[in-house]
């Protein structure tokens, strides 16, 4: 059986000597709502950023998707969608180019992409906005222009880090129940967070990472309370 | 869904993205504009050759310098200074760093990149210059003999201008993006001296080689130049996000700072010292920047030397020119935050002020005193010539100080696109410059009482200069 993300032993350590990962072995199913859980520093974005392909393990062996990252990265990021944690929309262009240029990376078909665009102004609320430059958007207007571009292309796998931080109440609900919906569609999604109970919500699986090791993985079915995971954490 | 998006679509972004960058700078129809005044001034600059006397060899050689500068800054601004547009604009990403999330590869992405470059500067920068130093040649009241060479050879020339900028535009990507301390490293830094050395031989042993019929030759070695720093420079690109790159440094500064109790003024001094030295490039990219503007100045002196037949003086000359590398050294030190960033601790913004241009005039005493210590020295020249020199250079360090403080302020980049503020910076600059030069240019052929008025004019520099900081430094707001 092969899975969307299957990795054996990696290992990362940071030209400072900070070990961000070490001997991680991980295997996330197709279909599944996959979390990874930790405090701040445990190695999550570390985790993420391999799997994505934006930087390269010291050691261990990786496949997303069939591909390996380290090898193609390019391949494997036509594959996936990816949301980091700290990156803005181009800040020179406006959400409807920002859009644009997406699409074009991702070949989307032009009649496809403009309804595309349509619908993530209208669902995110950036009708209003679409045509003035990013860099004057709020921060958390920004992060709706990344949340929609990371699905912009339909992709089967997502990885999505701190998916909804800066934004507010109203379009954290509206983003939670589009997430649970794609991935009711079969889609995976892999979602890295410091948020207990945003993870226990919309995760079916999480992975407890402590100092870049692998803890425990537990079924969110088999959890009894926030403060459970909480109390793994401390 | 499948292939790739095409290098025509990508380019067509990035040239999109440059224009709003620009629309950013300058603002809607003054960008329009932009053109058009280096035109005008090119007109001026072109009209005024014939009136210095320079030969159309050495005005050509000259212009090539120049503009092969001009690419080697752009070639290199783009790569390695993506804290130098967040200093400008803010927090800001850009199409050449989104192969992270994208499937483009970045290596695709930044010899598209340079391309745009080639492509926007050839188009809307050179040749406004080029045409504006033809058609003020042209116009010349001055005009002699000189210039109906000058017109010819300039003719011939126009296609090395746009290859002089290539070659630097190929420089600056591949210095920036070549890691020394690698074994492949060092090859690539050897296959570069082969390009560079005779490139550079022949431009100094004959300045004439620009116009004459040694232009196919070295039009040719600096397309071969070109090619081999494009390839190096991607074989060896690597993208790190400064944003998430982690410091792997821990240093004396550091020490110093944890361990001995200090006023908040040597703190911020520290602090701006650990920005320097941790940031992309360390303290090389200064002594890189600034020994680029030294190396171009030496070069233009050797040149100069052959053609002046009264002598110069090389301690005004090289005090003079090499004061101009302190720039860098002034935008490098408000490159990692601004007088504000302090405003929520007990610190004052005169502080600020104050330990930021301490910091100025350490390290521009240190790095651009140490090229001129060398270049002097190398020239042959007597103790008493370098301590005038040394003079000179200090008081034109503290003058430019006064100047940035009250013009450019804690954003020395954004001044230089505002026209008004850039204007008086080089009114200031060249009020003092141009007679300098001119002494150091003429050497012997200067009386000596003139040459005693330029040291007088230093010595008004400095104290004025001394003036204008400490009044800006006072200054809140």
């Amino acid at each position: 059986m092969e899975f969307p993300v299957d990795a054996e032993n990696l290992s990362k350590t940071y030209p400072d000597g900070t070990e961000a990962l070490e001997d991680l072995t991980l295997k996330i199913g197709e279909g599944e709502f996959y979390g990874f859980m930790g405090r701040n520093g445990a190695g999550k974005t570390t985790l993420i950023n391999i799997l994505t392909g934006q930087i390269k393990p010291d050691s261990g062996s990786l496949t997303v998707q069939g591909i390996d990252p380290v090898e193609n990265p390019a391949e494997v990021r036509s594959k996936i969608g990816i949301l980091p944690e700290k990156e803005s929309p181009m800040s020179f262009l406006t959400p409807r180019e920002h859009f644009e240029f997406v699409g074009n990376a991702h070949q989307i078909d032009q009649d496809d992409l403009q309804e595309r665009i349509d619908f993530w102004s209208e669902k995110l609320e950036l009708e209003n906005k679409m045509d003035q430059k990013n860099k004057s958007l709020s921060r958390g207007q920004q992060q709706k222009v990344m949340f929609a571009s990371t699905f912009l292309h339909k992709p089967n796998l997502v990885f999505i880090d701190e998916p909804l931080a800066n934004l507010d109440p109203p379009i954290q609900r509206k983003l939670k129940d589009y997430l649970m919906e794609y991935n009711d569609k079969g889609n995976t999604i892999v979602l890295s967070t410091h948020y207990v109970e945003a993870s226990l919500e919309l995760c079916s699986k999480i992975l407890i990472i402590e100092k870049g090791t692998a803890i425990d993985e537990k079924d969110t079915n088999n959890i009894g309370s926030a403060k459970e995971i909480e109390q793994m954490l401390e | 869904m499948n292939g790739k998006v095409s290098n025509k679509v990508l380019l067509k972004w990035f040239i999109k993205e440059e224009y709003r960058v620009f629309e950013t700078l300058f603002g809607g129809k003054r960008l329009l504009m932009f053109p058009v005044t280096l035109f005008v001034l090119s007109i001026l600059l072109g009209a005024s050759i014939p009136a210095f006397g320079l030969s159309a060899e050495l005005s050509a050689a000259v212009m090539m310098v120049l503009v092969g500068l001009f690419g080697l800054q752009t070639g290199s601004i783009g790569f390695e200074a993506r804290d130098t547009l967040d200093n400008l604009m803010g927090d800001s990403e850009r199409i050449l760093f989104s192969s992270r999330t994208l499937p483009i590869s970045q290596k695709r992405l930044a010899g598209l990149f340079l391309l745009k470059d080639a492509i926007v500067y050839s188009t809307f920068m050179i040749l406004p210059i080029y045409i504006g130093v033809i058609v003020g040649l042209a116009a010349s009241p001055f005009a002699t003999s000189v210039t109906a060479i000058g017109l010819s050879g300039f003719g011939l020339s126009y296609l090395l201008v746009i290859l002089s900028f290539l070659f630097g535009v190929s420089a600056g990507f591949v210095m920036t993006t070549v890691t020394y301390k690698s074994l492949k490293g060092l090859a690539s830094m050897f296959v570069m001296l082969a390009v560079i050395a005779p490139i550079a031989y022949m431009g100094y042993s004959s300045p004439s080689v620009f116009i004459d019929s040694g232009s196919l030759t070295i039009g040719l070695l600096m397309i071969i130049g070109t090619v081999t720093f494009t390839l190096i420079g991607l074989w060896q690109f690597n993208i790190t996000n400064s944003k998430n790159k982690k410091s792997s440094h821990s240093n004396i500064l550091g020490y110093l700072s944890n361990n001995i109790t200090v006023s908040a003024r040597a703190q911020i001094m520290i602090k701006t010292m650990l920005d320097v030295v941790r940031s992309p490039g360390g303290l090389w990219k200064i002594i890189f920047s600034t020994g680029v503007i030294s190396m171009t100045i030496v070069f233009l002196v050797q040149i100069v030397k052959q053609v002046m037949v009264t002598g110069i003086s090389p301690s005004f000359l090289y005090a003079s020119l090499f004061s101009l590398a302190v720039f860098p050294i002034y935008t490098l030190v408000y490159r990692y935050d601004s007088n504000t960033y302090y405003s929520s601790y007990p610190i004052t913004e005169r502080d600020v002020k104050f330990a930021k241009s301490a910091t100025y005039v350490v390290l521009s005493l240190l790095v651009v005193g140490s090229y001129y210590t060398v270049a002097t020295v190398t020239y042959g020249i007597d103790v008493f010539s370098y301590v005038t020199g040394l003079f000179v250079l200090v008081s034109l360090i503290v003058y430019q100080l006064g100047v940035f403080l009250l013009v450019a302020k804690d954003e020395p980049l954004k001044f230089l696109f505002n026209g008004m503020m850039f204007s008086g910076y080089s009114a200031s600059l060249l009020l003092v410059m141009i007679p300098l030069t001119m002494v150091g240019l003429y050497g012997a052929a200067i009386p000596a009482v003139i040459t005693r008025i330029a040291l007088a004019v230093c010595g008004f520099c400095f104290v004025a200069g001394g003036l204008l900081s400490g009044f800006a430094v006072r200054s809140e707001g």
